[in-house]
């Protein structure tokens, strides 16, 4: 009975790990994602300085972030934003509206990856 | 370079612990759940090994879930007999008698070269001298040949029959081994003794067991 205890035990920290990291990358994901969200819309309502000062706070942002996000997310896929956060910065204004867009949506899509949802699964 | 060493020493440190809560099962025979398990196992710690852009999460938590699976349904299969049918299947007999059941055979897929290659490495060339040949669970074959064909026994020829002696290992390599020691009824007194007898220390020992009737097994250590 004691190793079906243990193997309970572990099965409850991994279902608990399994909220709990759901929770953890949303909660971080969701940190980068809303300076970048308001940076679109400073930049469609022409600010392009404002939309700047957002990504800059959004970089910032990430680098908080990135090591926690990195412990459950493959890095091919944190690296991928953290190089286009870094292209952000040296874009042209007439690209920072395109490049923003699929830098939000690089980052939503690190914490739909965690989401239990069929596509996912299978 | 440094990160693939800890990744791997942590990765093999949570196999072992893993194969060792499994049980001495999971390294012996194996059930087919056992077998799963354990090729799993190796697959899972394998590739975060190797690939450092994987998270080291991605081999711990499969290698987790699957000893947490593996060890409640270890449980639930030891004290629920349909479950435990359902995962690890049935024996099968196949050969009763000297006469092989031909449906047992192909039921259990076994070609009759298979069934007469598993009947030579018990080293029985006929089978009519076979009473009963039970396929297990873990593909290994039981033989039990019939009486006229079986080894005399020390009972059957009247032989003087002596009790079975257990040595208990009380040096290994210099070190002595003090549970070993008291596990044959002996004290360190009796060790300080044996040893004056002998006229050696315990770290010149290379091996000296003890059974409970007092015999004793002494190896020294060779001299470099």
């Amino acid at each position: 009975m004691k190793y079906l205890w243990i193997g309970l035990l572990i099965a409850a920290l991994l279902i608990g790990g399994c909220f709990w990291s759901q929770r953890t990358i949303n909660a971080r994901a969701g940190a980068v994602a809303a300076p970048l969200e308001e940076a679109l819309r400073a930049l469609r309502a022409g600010d392009e300085t404002r939309a700047r000062e957002l990504a800059d706070k959004a970089a910032a942002e990430w680098t908080r972030h990135e090591g926690i996000l990195a412990s459950f997310i493959s890095h091919d896929h944190t690296n991928g934003v953290a190089e286009a956060l870094a292209e952000l910065e040296l874009s042209p204004g007439e690209e920072l509206g395109s490049r923003l867009a699929r830098l939000l949506k690089a980052v939503r899509e690190l914490a739909e990856m965690e989401r239990l949802t069929l596509e996912n699964v299978f | 370079m440094s990160i693939t060493v800890i990744r791997t020493a942590v990765l093999y440190g949570l196999l072992i612990l893993a194969v060792r809560l499994m049980g001495k099962r999971q390294v012996a025979e194996m059930e087919p759940a056992e077998f799963v398990v354990t090729m799993l196992l190796a697959n899972l710690a394998a590739v975060p090994m190797q690939d450092n852009g994987l998270p080291l999460l991605s081999g711990v938590v499969p290698i987790l879930t699957v000893l947490a699976l593996e060890l409640i349904l270890a449980v639930l299969a030891m004290k629920v007999l349909p479950f435990r049918r359902m995962l690890n299947g049935v024996p099968t007999l196949l050969i009763r008698d000297g006469r092989i059941d031909q449906k047992a055979l192909a039921s259990s897929r076994v070609s009759l070269d298979e069934l007469e290659q598993k009947l030579r490495e018990k080293d029985v060339f006929d089978c009519a001298e076979v009473a009963f040949a039970i396929l297990e669970t873990d593909g290994e074959l039981t033989v039990l040949l019939r009486s006229q064909h079986q080894s005399a026994e020390k009972s059957d020829v009247g032989a003087e029959l002596s009790p079975a002696r257990l040595y208990y290992n009380v040096i290994e390599d210099g070190v002595v081994l003090r549970n070993n020691l008291r596990s044959a009824g002996l004290d360190e007194a009796w060790l300080r003794a044996e040893l004056a007898r002998r006229g050696v220390r315990a770290k010149d020992v290379f091996l000296l067991a003890a059974s409970e009737a007092g015999e004793l097994r002494f190896v020294g250590k060779e001299r470099a």
